[in-house]
Order: structure tokens, then sequence, then C-alpha cells
């Protein structure tokens, strides 16, 4: 990823790795994006040392790249939710 | 009471006027088989799917700026293996489709770019551009990927699903 690009609203799912920003990237805005099953399980048990993470940013933090509202599971310097692993009861037709 | 321009004056003003007002590009549409990279250089439409056999080359290049390829709900689709996508090797050069260092240049889905064995769409060297609403699947590298000298790009309500391979540090965008 180059300098001051925004990734928005997209999904990534089932790839190497989700979204990566790399180490000279500078001033990119990564939000809202969903994140999740990367790399794919496949991947993970055949290969287990390809690594893969949803959201990974290379760049150190003085450039600047900014995450915000990513749904995601793993991620290397970047924020993801915490999300509840528990089950939600619902209640039928609601 | 109007008075009327000197005809002189009046055709002058017009062709001010014409000189000035942007041209909007033409529009192309195509389909079919691509064997070698085909170069946009105006406003581009798919009207069917089209199927790839370019090697060592993207399979469509930019050629100008300020145009913008509609994919129109239809699928480009590269040489790579059809049963398992990259199948675990990446050529650098089969690029689905390339920006080509041309600046504010478009790609709007819907529409799928599948099985390059590099990257689906790789904007490269590009000022200001965005990709929006297309599905990259199964390309070798990453789905879309923004390079190094590339910026101003917009990434937009894309969807990318199983790009990459294990030895490469890309994947989905």
């Amino acid at each position: 990823m180059g300098n001051n690009n925004l990734v928005e609203a997209n999904s990534a799912i089932g790839n190497s790795n989700g979204i990566v920003v790399f180490p000279l990237a500078n001033g990119n805005q990564v939000r809202q994006n969903i994140a999740v099953g990367n790399p794919p399980i496949q991947q993970s048990t055949s290969v287990p040392t390809g690594g893969g993470v949803d959201i990974w940013d290379q760049s150190p933090a003085a450039n600047g790249n900014t995450f915000a509202g990513n749904m995601c599971i793993s991620a290397i310097n970047a924020p993801c939710p915490a999300i509840s692993t528990g089950a939600i009861p619902r209640k039928p037709g609601s | 009471m109007m008075r009327s321009l000197n005809p002189w004056i009046s055709a002058a003003l017009v062709g001010a006027v014409l000189a000035a007002t942007p041209r909007s590009a033409a529009a192309e549409d195509i389909s079919g088989t691509i064997v070698r990279t085909l170069v946009l250089s105006e406003n581009t439409r798919l009207v069917g799917n089209i199927t790839c056999t370019v090697a060592g080359a993207p399979c469509i290049a930019f050629g100008a700026p300020d145009i913008v390829l509609l994919l129109n709900g239809f699928t480009i689709t590269g040489p790579a293996d059809p049963a398992i996508g990259c199948g675990g090797t990446n050529v650098g050069t089969d690029i689905g489709i390339s920006t080509n260092a041309q600046s504010n240049v478009g790609i709007r889905g819907p529409g799928i770019v599948q099985r390059f064995r590099a990257d689906g769409i790789l904007f490269m060297g590009s000022v200001r551009g965005w990709v929006q609403g297309v599905t990259a699947t199964t390309n070798c590298m990453s789905g879309i990927r923004i390079n190094p000298a590339s910026s101003l790009i917009s990434v937009e309500s894309n969807v990318s699903v199983r790009n990459g391979t294990a030895a490469a540090a890309c994947g989905g965008i």
C-alpha cells in the first residue's frame, strides 16, 4: 500500500492475509472493513509456518496509518474489537 | 433593446467555450478472449465475460488518465488453475488489471476478477484512483493491491476472497 489511501467497507475473507499495510506506507486510512478467516483453515493446517493474519500493519507507528471500526479476529499492530465467543441465546421468532 | 454580436466575436466565443469544455471520453465495449495486453484509452465496459491467456504481462492495462472500466456484472478470468485457483505459485507479471501509472482511473463493479497468477487488480504508480464493488478471488498475490508509488486511492465496498499464497505476505487487500 502506498500513501494517503482509503480502504473502506471491504470484505477480506480466506486470503493468505486479509489487509496488509506495507512498511513504507504512510497516511492511509483502513476503516469499517470485515477481515476474518485469514488465512483459511486449509492453509493454516497445511502450511503452519506460513503465518497470516486478518490485518497486518507492517509500518512503524510514526507513519500515521490509522485503523478504525474494522471487524477482525487476528491482527498485528492494528486493533481488533473484543468479540464474545459465547453463544448468544435467541428467542425463536426474534 | 438587444444588440447582436459581431459574427467574428461570436465565433471566437463559441470556439473558446468548446476548447474550455472537457471532452468526455468515448466508450468501448469488450468481451471474449484476450491474448495480449488490452490497453484502455477510453471509458470501457464489459458486455460479456473475458477469458485471458496473456502470460508475462497484465491482461488489461490503463493507457490514459481519467477513464473508467465498468465490469458491468461480468467476470475476467486469468490463466491460473481453474480447480484450485493459483495452485500455490505466483508469477509477478501476470496481473489482471493494472492502472499502469495512469492517474484518476477507476474500476467499478459489480464483477469478478479471478485466477491471475499475480494481483487481481494492481494500482501501480497512480495518483488518485478508485475501485468499487469488485469481487477479487483466487488470485495468486493480492486480490487488490496499491503499490508504494501510488497515492490517494480509494478501495471501497469490494470483496476479496481466497487470494494469495502462504509464501507471499500479500492477500486480500
